[in-house]
């Protein structure tokens, strides 16, 4: 199964590249679009990233604090694809991405981490996929909320 | 050029530098070339992380894992041979390639006669260097070189 990890900014890089480890290792395939990606505002994306949002069977999207262009832009054309999304997201960039994301956003609040995890395993509910690769994206979104979550008051 | 910027990750130089010959030769291409840059800044613990969920701890392995981490924080192709490092490559959806390849884009470019493609790939047999060697035979064949199995 052909996963795509979108991060909110560059910040986020470093949960995303873990994510991939642990993803690659379990025997999902897993892109994360380059630093660069999220150094200034790019008008479009580009065409590798492109190319990758294509051939993903998942998006699984997260963003710990500021929501980059690249990210907006990338999670819109998972949208447009019709992919398979999780968007995970603490409350207050959650506000931000309801509008457009509502059916596919997972909120992080760390009071209520339990209510996190319902939410992904509704949405994996959804996916089609065996059920190892459903095994695995759970164990990726949990780690997501996780991390998510520890850092609460760094990311405030 | 065929890459404008070469990074070698940290174990990969370690695994060279083992060895007195290649360290010099090695060092003499870093004070030489700009082009090839040593590189520390990537995620050790997503290294960590993929030499424990498979349980390698080989040192060997490290660099392959270095490097894969590498490539996919900055968005560059990775060049493997070992197969392992191969699938991972595979896992992180990267553009890999292996020495032949090199060659023999190296080749198609017309940046290395055939005959030093040849001489090359013989002098890695020599020493020992696992790779892909029917592939190998196949690309010489291609080229107008003898094989090195005969």
């Amino acid at each position: 199964m052909k996963v795509f990890i979108s991060y909110g900014d560059a910040a986020d890089q470093v949960t995303a590249l873990r994510l991939q480890a642990l993803g690659a290792a379990n025997g999902l395939t897993v892109y994360v679009p380059p630093a660069y990606t999220r150094q200034g505002a790019q008008a479009f994306l580009d065409p590798v990233t492109s190319q990758k949002l294509s051939d993903a069977e998942v998006v699984l999207g997260f963003v710990g604090n500021t929501l980059s262009e690249a990210c907006r832009q990338e999670l819109n054309t998972g949208l447009a694809l019709r992919k398979n999304m999780i968007v995970m997201a603490y409350p207050h960039i959650a506000e931000q991405l309801q509008p457009y994301l509502s059916r596919h956003l997972v909120v992080v609040d760390p009071a209520n981490p339990d209510q996190s995890e319902i939410g992904i395993v509704e949405h994996l509910r959804q996916i089609e996929a065996q059920q190892n690769a459903k095994k695995a994206l759970l164990a990726l979104g949990t780690l997501v909320l996780g991390l998510l979550i520890l850092a609460p008051a760094e990311q405030s | 050029m065929l890459f404008s910027k070469v990074l070698v990750p940290k174990a990969v130089r370690e695994e060279l530098f083992k060895r007195r010959a290649s360290k010099d030769r090695l060092q003499a291409i870093f004070a030489n070339y700009a082009f090839l840059e040593r590189c520390d800044a990537y995620d050790q613990t997503a290294v960590d992380i993929l030499l424990l969920e498979e349980r390698r701890g080989l040192r060997q392995d490290r660099g392959e894992a270095e490097a894969v981490v590498q490539a996919s924080q900055l968005g560059a192709a990775v060049v493997i041979d070992d197969r392992w490092g191969q699938e991972l490559a595979e896992g992180f959806d990267l553009d890999c390639h292996g020495t032949l390849w090199v060659l023999e884009q190296f080749h198609e470019l017309q940046l290395v006669p055939p005959g030093t493609v040849r001489e090359s790939f013989q002098k890695m047999r020599d020493h020992g260097i696992r790779l892909p060697w029917d592939a190998i035979d196949d690309l010489l064949t291609r080229i107008g070189e003898p094989p090195l199995s005969e």
